[in-house]
């Protein structure tokens, strides 16, 4: 009980001990959050990297003759109703899901931690106007916002990822400031101050390796979100265009057949649900294990 | 969605309403007149349940529909839902016969040209009340006429009113009146610059609206007027309320001159989502509404439930960018080859479950206009690949076509309806060796901005047509210049002669005549790859009882003949 | 916040005016137009006052309400005030839901951490907020609307019923209310767990229990009390999810809110009505802000003392 609480006071900022890195990892492992999630998102990935050699069918192949067939043996998903075989569209689709959520997280995170960062460490004027523009982006409704630029400037995979990946930069800066914050008093920044040490050197190489844990656990809970975001822009038919089959669209395309198909947005229905669940699992986790103190409200 | 233009105030229906009917958003397509037609062939729409022609249903009794919101109910509607609801809240000096598309009475009871074709004189139906109760007068069809021509109106004169004695010096402020229509007793006379066969039809989407009401409310406010949410009109069923959003509430107008109609009250309920219209039709939360093809066999076989198949509105097409300098667009075999690569027969049977008919022409089948003998460009894929070998584009590698380093392979525009119908094309087009770069989805505003020469390569267009004359229709899309509407860059010296030639015609066999050998020609010309006329599917709850109707815009003309069984 | 407002303005704006594509054209048939009409028409939306002229103009409108609709002609503010009480009813009562349940089921779990019931309460909570809200209004709508018949369809209250009539539209307010609650629903829950979870561990509990006082009490008087606080705040803060949670909840159900509003200005580019719906969230948003950041001040002592 002391050691825990005197771990607490004294928590050093340096990057971390061997011994402390040890032990996060032990804690990664017993979570049961955290495996149960990791789980679930590594065989996803699997099936995302290894798609070609797992789907049955080519995901686009059409067989008109056999459109909204149901579950079968040939097709355990079923058919959707261009006939093509849902179980290797939601297979393939994984890919692209994934790869739209990963994506588009990995531009919030850039862009929120730059901005986090310097607003954190510099402060005073710099602090200000930044948090000013980011309030003024949270502010906004953003899907409402999301769904103006799409329409208007189109809806690449690329376009996409991009705008769902700014649209979700506010809430990364602000965690990323508000631990910045925490971190500037600590000695080792002091220090490499006193030496002279330029801010971007101080910003990158000593600040940034300390925020990994904040911005693993943000990222972690904002993939579950950007697959959610493309989910909804697929239901005004902004999501990521033909032939590339995504889960948001599928159950999206798939809600004019409800009555005569429900298999075509069953299942990616539920490939989308367990993937997103895994995801905020992976995240509470992490957030357990990093920090069980915090209680964060992004 | 769907998915709403505006009109000049003379609501003369244009391209942009098809336009808009063919792109719109999924929410508009399911519940207004997006499906095709049928071809005019013997075989009449089998319907479930309802006899001849509806039986005398009682009086009274509300129906519950689902219908799009409409932009405005004044006279500057552009939403082709607002001619929806036109055709029974208000009244022209004649209205347009479904679905042959003559001019038939309306307010005037009688009517006929001059022998030189350009004085027309309308008798006045005597009696005509307004829904407010007043009395209606050949003053308000003189004031409605001015009021579309007036200088304070921002549109600009139409041709059918730039047309008029006397219009184009009342719009300069050089006459304070409009000369041209005279205003006498039951009796309106309309004096025309030159004779125009197009004349009557012209003239059948302009609802003559009240000088009592709107004699003090400039043209140029009338969108902001009051009257455009709380109309008073002298049709069948008067506006009580519309919610914003949510719906619109008519009620009978027991003065109506044609006889009051059978039910007291229509609720018109607004849907975004068409999933959602389909589940209220379901639960009972709206009596009538329009189906998919997927959609119908379930009402079909409930026998809670009548349907009616009725002839598609909209035929589709796809079309090009004949401007394009890279790829064969302006070649007409190009064209016809890739009518001949679809197999519109298993699209029909598989894609809409056999509730649609092959597409050959622009012209509906239904119409007086149509000739059956156009060349037709049907299925054959040995001959699609053999006329693009002739043109010189051999097949690559991976089948495309190639021609000096350039490959057969394009971009498409499409939007949320016409997606799956490209998707299912898209294979045809691959087996003769034409090439899909990408399959653009967007939305209707950006297909619509998208659709003019050289700013798309090719898109699934679609033509409704029942909203104005039929040979409008094919002025439209053959009859160069087209201006800034213009989407194929199609010209053909000999087809425009012809429209000149049709535009001082004036016998209906003379006309005939005319615009079949347009049609021979610009059909020839394959300005577009035909695709289908789905057919329009009517699903209503058995206690409602509807006249028996060729096309949907004959349910909603024939509202006043719904009753409650 | 004037000038957050301000921000708010700017930047909509911003991305509105570079916007490919015209609104002249979408709003004038291209067979009518002649080089007048498009001028006129642009004119009259005042397309063609350079950007900063523009948007004054804009926002000058805005605040005097004059500012009209491309499409319908009607005045922004009016449309907006139509659908304001529909937004705010089915905004509030989500919050409610959220809240309520959230915590409900947050103190369930902290009672009995690590449980199967802890777990259970876990999945239920992460798959409400895992879900796409279309497809899970779907699923409601199918079963209750439509199987069932237990709740209507859609809409927001019954036809010829007054214009707000909270009794009959309550059945109609279920539905939506559900499906944009949940996914505040599994948030609270969430935080109230780890918060009972921390709250239960400190020493003021001990003592209490060790005075022998009934777990109730030790649970609602001590642990729950402190634990709320920070729930107090997301209210506020939730408010911007809501709005755009909303967007799709109201396409569905077909309810005459803002988001409705919003997204039928977008897809017809009807530019001033974007503008002012993103505003007044904005607005709104920072209201509520400001709102919970005044609850929670009132409602933690320690924060008085700075």
């Amino acid at each position: 009980m002391a050691e825990v609480a005197r771990r607490r006071l004294t928590r050093t900022a340096a990057p971390a001990a061997p011994a402390r890195r040890r032990s996060v990892a032990m804690r990664l492992v017993s979570n049961q959050r955290v495996v149960v999630g990791s789980a679930v998102l590594l065989i996803t990935l699997f099936v995302a990297v290894f798609a070609g050699l797992i789907a049955p069918y080519d995901p686009n192949g059409q067989l008109l003759a056999e459109r909204l067939a149901g579950p079968s043996a040939a097709h355990p998903f079923g058919e959707d109703q261009l006939g093509r075989d849902v179980l290797s569209r939601v297979i393939y689709g994984s890919r692209v899901s994934l790869g739209v959520g990963f994506s588009s997280v990995a531009i919030t995170i850039v862009i929120g931690t730059v901005i986090g960062v310097a607003a954190g460490y510099f402060g005073k004027w710099t602090d200000n106007i930044l948090m000013r523009f980011v309030d003024v982006f949270i502010s906004i409704p953003v899907f409402m916002l999301l769904l103006t630029v799409v329409a208007i400037y189109g809806s690449s995979v690329v376009l996409l990822v991009t705008f769902i990946g700014i649209s979700a930069f506010p809430g990364a800066a602000r965690i990323v400031r508000a631990e910045v914050l925490s971190l500037m008093p600590r000695d080792f920044v002091l220090a490499a101050r006193v030496v002279g040490a330029s801010p971007v050197r101080i910003m990158y190489l000593h600040l940034v390796p300390n925020l990994l844990p904040v911005i693993i656990v943000s990222a972690t809970l904002r993939v579950g979100a950007a697959i959610l975001t493309e989910a909804g822009l697929s239901y005004f038919g902004l999501g990521v265009p033909p032939p590339s089959p995504t889960w948001g669209g599928m159950v999206a395309d798939g809600r004019t057949f409800l009555d005569v198909g429900w298999w075509i947005s069953t299942f990616p229905g539920i490939a989308l649900l367990v993937v997103v669940v895994a995801t905020n699992l992976v995240g509470d986790g992490l957030r357990d294990v990093f920090d069980p103190r915090r209680s964060q409200l992004t | 969605m769907s998915k709403r233009d505006e009109l000049n105030a003379a609501r003369t229906l244009t391209r942009r309403q098809f336009l808009e009917l063919s792109g719109g958003a999924a929410a508009f397509a399911a519940l207004v007149a997006c499906t095709p037609s049928t071809p005019a062939t013997g075989t009449s729409a089998p319907s479930t349940g309802t006899g001849s022609s509806a039986p005398s249903a009682k009086v009274g009794g509300t129906a519950i529909i689902s219908l799009g919101e409409p932009d405005t109910l004044g006279p500057t509607s552009r939403a082709l839902v607002g001619a929806y609801i036109f055709s029974f809240i208000a009244n022209g000096l004649v209205r347009l016969k479904y679905p042959d598309m003559t001019a038939v009475a309306d307010l005037a009871d009688t009517f006929s040209a001059s022998s030189d074709g350009k004085v027309y004189t309308f008798n006045l139906h005597p009696g005509v009340k307004w829904q407010d109760g007043q009395p209606f007068s050949a003053d308000d069809v003189k004031f409605t006429f001015e009021f579309a021509t007036h200088p304070n109106n921002p549109a600009p004169l139409s041709i059918d009113f730039a047309n008029i004695v006397g219009a184009k010096e009342f719009k300069a402020k050089t006459a304070t009146e409009l000369s041209g229509v005279k205003a006498s007793a039951d009796k309106i006379e309309i004096t025309l610059i030159a004779p125009s066969p197009n004349f009557l039809s012209g003239i059948a989407t302009t609802k003559i609206l009240p000088k009592h009401v709107l004699a003090n409310v400039s043209p140029a406010d009338i969108a902001k007027d009051p009257f455009a949410r709380k109309p008073i009109y002298t049709g069948p069923f008067k506006v009580d309320e519309w919610k914003a959003g949510e719906s619109v509430t008519y009620s009978a107008f027991t003065d109506h001159f044609r006889g009051r109609p059978n039910l007291d009250k229509i609720v018109q309920r607004i849907f975004p989502d068409p999933s959602t219209a389909l589940a209220e039709l379901r639960s009972g939360g709206i009596q009538q509404s329009f189906v998919t093809a997927d959609q119908f066999a379930e009402f079909q076989s409930n026998n809670a439930f009548q349907t009616q198949q009725l002839a598609g509105t909209t035929g589709w097409f796809l079309s090009w960018d004949m401007t394009n300098k890279t790829l064969p667009f302006g070649e007409k075999s190009f064209r016809q080859a890739v009518s001949y690569a679809i197999d519109r027969k298993t699209l029909v049977a598989t894609v809409f479950k056999g509730l649609a008919d092959e597409n050959y022409s622009l012209a509906s089948p239904l119409s007086w206009v149509y000739n059956t003998n156009v060349p037709k460009y049907a299925f054959d894929q040995a001959k699609a690949k053999q006329m693009l070998d002739d043109l010189g584009w051999k097949p690559g590698s991976d089948g495309i076509r190639v021609k000096g380093g350039q490959r057969l392979e394009y971009a498409t525009m499409v939007t949320t309806t016409t997606k799956d119908w490209f998707l299912a094309i898209q294979p045809m087009l691959a087996a003769v060796g034409i090439g899909t770069t990408k399959v653009d989805v967007v939305d209707f505003p950006t297909w619509i901005s998208r659709l003019a020469v050289g700013k798309y390569e090719s898109t699934v267009n679609g033509w409704g047509n029942f909203a104005i004359d039929p040979r409008a229709d094919l002025a439209a899309h053959f009859r160069s210049p087209r201006g800034a509407s213009d989407a194929t860059g199609y010209k053909n010296d000999q087809v425009d002669a012809l429209f000149a030639q049709a535009a001082t015609a004036v016998a209906q066999e003379d006309q005939k005549k005319i615009y079949d050998q347009i049609q021979m020609l610009a059909e020839g010309d394959a300005v577009y790859a035909y695709l289908v006329r789905p057919k329009v599917l009517e699903v209503n709850q058995k206690q409602l009882s509807l006249p028996q109707a060729k096309i949907q815009a004959e349910i909603y003309d024939g509202l006043s003949k719904w009753g409650v069984n | 916040m004037i000038p957050l407002v301000i921000g708010v303005s700017a930047l909509s704006y911003a991305i509105i005016v570079f916007a490919p594509g015209d609104p002249a054209t979408l709003l004038v048939d291209r067979e009518q137009m002649t080089a007048e009409t498009y001028t006129a028409m642009r004119v009259e939306l005042g397309l063609d006052d350079n950007g900063a002229v523009r948007y004054l103009k804009t926002m000058r409108s805005l605040f005097t309400g004059e500012l009209r609709s491309f499409r319908t002609k009607q005045r922004v503010i009016d449309a907006i005030g139509e659908r304001v009480p529909t937004t705010l009813t089915i905004g509030i009562l989500s919050i409610l839901f959220g809240l309520i349940f959230g915590t409900v089921i947050g103190i369930v779990q902290a009672t009995r951490p690590y449980s199967r019931l802890d777990d259970l309460g876990t999945v239920v909570s992460l798959t409400g907020f895992s879900i796409p809200h279309f497809w899970f209004a779907l699923m409601l709508i199918m079963l209750f609307g439509v199987r069932l018949h237990w709740l209507p369809v859609s809409g927001i209250r019954p036809i010829g019923a007054s214009d707000y009539n909270p009794v009959a539209m309550a059945p109609y307010l279920v539905m939506p209310t559900v499906v944009l609650g949940t996914g505040l629903l599994a948030y609270v829950a969430r935080f109230v767990r780890s918060s009972m979870l921390e709250a239960l561990n400190q020493d003021y509990i001990r003592t209490a229990r060790a005075k022998g006082l009934r777990e109730r009490i030790v649970l609602v008087r001590h642990a729950l009390r402190n634990s709320l606080l920070p729930v107090i705040t997301i209210a506020g803060f939730i408010l911007p999810l809501l709005i755009g949670g909303a967007v799709i909840v109201e396409n569905v159900f077909a309810l005459p809110g803002m988001g409705r509003l919003a997204v039928d200005a977008v897809f017809a580019r009807d530019y001033p009505v974007i503008l002012t719906v993103t505003i007044f969230s904005a607005i709104a948003v920072i209201v509520g802000n400001l709102i919970s950041d005044i609850l929670y001040a009132v409602a933690d002592p320690r924060i008085r003392y700075g």
